[in-house]
């Protein structure tokens, strides 16, 4: 196996597209979790409620999903 | 023969009120209601707290968490982890590192998904603290457990299922912050419950003891 030539245009290229791809794949993942710790809350909220801390934690993990879709979006524009 | 013409009665019973139905529980209820707040470990007669499956006449009498002291490890990791990327970043002032060399783009978004993945690492942890409750109201034992984010399991048991409470204290920072582990042995279908832990466990005990010995 040759070292990788990194003088090589293409393979710079090639390199950051499949990183480009790979870090896509990680934060879908990533917005995956972030929905099921939103519902796991929501979840727990209903067996035990302790207002007003269980729509403080309700909303963190709103914003989290949001924050975590938004970098998603944000990646398929600027990677 | 009329009733009472003949014999005096020797017992007659006051007019009750319809609603103390739970008097052997009166002495627990002398303490005042306390709020919950949202890092409360030990609470009696807490208010503002409510569980699925709560009967209506149902109070909780104690409400239980681990101690807040138990945070400490995930918070001091949290901490330590959100300071690597400006460490790192001056020490590249000093030290160019290759990790800087990679594209602008791809530095922003990775730090953006560095800091989201140690702000979830710290909510999990304070969520897994935070739902990770106990309750005793005046008819049953309720044990609420929540880990690992897709895990939970509530268990519930009749106080006069339990057969014994009892509680452990070993170790000097248990000893110095006064928190323990409380075991509640139950004749249900659930043998143990763990309150694993718990602030003032001697406390605790007592007044599940309490509540036993009303109940039998």
């Amino acid at each position: 196996m040759t070292p990788l030539d990194f003088s090589n245009l293409a393979q710079i290229i090639q390199i950051a597209s499949i990183a480009k791809y790979a870090f896509l794949a990680i934060l879908i993942l990533y917005v995956i979790f972030a929905f099921v710790v939103f519902n796991q809350v929501r979840v727990m909220n209903r067996i035990i409620s302790t207002p007003p801390v269980s729509v403080i934690l309700t909303i963190i993990s709103f914003l989290h999903l949001i924050i975590a879709f938004s970098l998603f979006l944000f990646s398929l524009v600027i990677l | 023969m009329q009733r009472g013409d003949s014999m005096p009665d020797i017992f007659i019973p006051e007019n009750r009120p319809v609603n103390d139905t739970h008097d052997e529980n009166a002495h627990l209820k002398l303490t005042k209601e306390n709020h919950i707040h949202a890092l409360s470990s030990f609470c009696q007669n807490p208010v503002g707290i409510s569980f699925q499956n709560q009967e209506e006449d149902e109070e909780v009498l104690l409400f239980l968490r681990r101690h807040f002291i138990t945070n400490i490890p995930w918070i001091f990791i949290s901490l330590v982890l959100s300071l690597v990327p400006p460490l790192l970043f001056i020490l590249n002032i000093k030290i160019p590192i290759l990790f800087f060399s990679v594209p602008e783009n791809f530095l922003i978004v990775f730090i953006v998904f560095y800091y989201l993945v140690v702000f979830i690492y710290a909510f999990i942890s304070f969520i897994t603290w935070y739902y990770n409750i106990s309750l005793v109201t005046q008819k049953r034992v309720v044990d609420i457990d929540f880990s690992d984010i897709v895990y939970h399991d509530v268990a519930m048991t009749k106080l006069n299922l339990i057969e014994d409470v009892n509680y452990t204290q070993t170790g000097f920072i248990r000893s110095f912050f006064n928190y323990g582990d409380v075991f509640v042995q139950t004749a249900g279908e659930k043998l143990h419950f763990d309150f694993l832990a718990v602030p003032n466990p001697a406390n605790a005990v007592n007044i599940t003891e309490n509540l036993i010995g009303g109940r039998k």
